[in-house]
């Protein structure tokens, strides 16, 4: 390990990184960026390894600790984008039954099914955000840090 | 660390490719991957008789992913590595826009095979780079 601190020294930078990209993969319509390649994700991951290496501009890290920078900026990410989206669903759900007396049912069963998928992906979206974020964090490093690569 | 982290891309880039095989088409796992790809089933690999949970394109990458966990690039094409990704990433972009300017209708075997292909360089490409810091003798 380069560093004494270890990867937790990513954390705050990663996390501002993943903060970032969660709730720009919750925005309505600005979600649907995710279906291109993950990039809020992405975006989130290059933030917190940029807001990083500004922090620490004598630093060279190895691709495997931006890779873990980038997984942490992920985990946060998937778990922001679960717990915004259960939320928004929840909130425009209730709104609609304010506003019509009669819900669809076919309306109903797959706002019922999106909230059952919220729920779900508060357990499996930290896990595949951070797979790509993983990844992520390797390739920004790669291709627009390359001169702090370490070894 | 970095087993660690090829059981992620794993782990990863398996997960929809088993939801498929083992048929688990449970409504919540097909919602929660609604947010991740649009799931539109023209352009999704059926399997045991529904359609995966992510389009085939993404099904490609995925599968990439997996695979260079498992197949990194090999070690003389690491200097490369970069060079190789941006053109992974141009023929995906050149057959997004061929397909979507109506060039050609969507079609499974280059949908996948160009996010393959993606997925596969990126991945393989971040395995093969873990791999050579390994080799290097410690600081």
């Amino acid at each position: 390990m380069g560093n004494p601190a270890g990867p937790m020294r990513f954390l705050k930078t990663a996390l501002i990184g993943g903060a970032v990209g969660g709730v720009v993969a919750s925005i309505p319509v600005l979600n649907l960026l995710t279906c291109c390649f993950c990039l809020p994700n992405l975006l989130g991951v290059f933030l917190g390894l940029s807001l990083y290496f500004r922090e620490n501009p004598e630093e060279r890290i190895p691709t495997s600790d931006a890779a873990i920078s980038g997984a942490i900026s992920g985990l946060l990410c998937g778990v922001l984008v679960a717990v915004l989206g259960l939320i928004i669903n929840v909130v425009l759900g209730g709104l609609m039954a304010t506003l019509f007396n009669h819900v669809p049912p076919e309306l109903r069963r797959a706002m019922a099914q999106s909230a059952a998928g919220g729920v779900f992906g508060i357990f499996i979206y930290p896990f595949i955000y951070g797979g790509w974020g993983a990844l992520g964090g390797f390739l920004a490093m790669e291709l627009f840090h390359k001169d702090r690569k370490l070894g | 660390m970095s087993r660690a982290l090829r059981a992620l891309l794993l782990g990863l880039g398996l997960l929809p490719w088993v939801l498929g095989l083992l048929a688990l088409r449970h409504p919540a796992w097909v919602a929660a991957f609604r947010g991740l790809c649009h799931q539109r089933p023209e352009r999704s690999l059926w399997l045991r008789g529904a359609p995966m949970v992510v389009c085939s394109r993404c099904a490609g990458l995925y599968l990439g992913v997996a695979l260079g966990a498992l197949l990194p690039l090999p070690s003389r094409w690491l200097a490369h590595g970069r060079s190789l990704l941006l053109w992974a990433l141009l023929v995906t972009a050149l057959e997004v826009l061929a397909q979507d300017s109506g060039l050609h209708a969507p079609w499974h075997p280059s949908r996948m095979g160009t996010g393959l292909l993606l997925g596969w360089v990126a991945s393989g490409f971040m395995t093969a780079s873990l791999r050579a810091r390994e080799a290097l003798p410690p600081a």
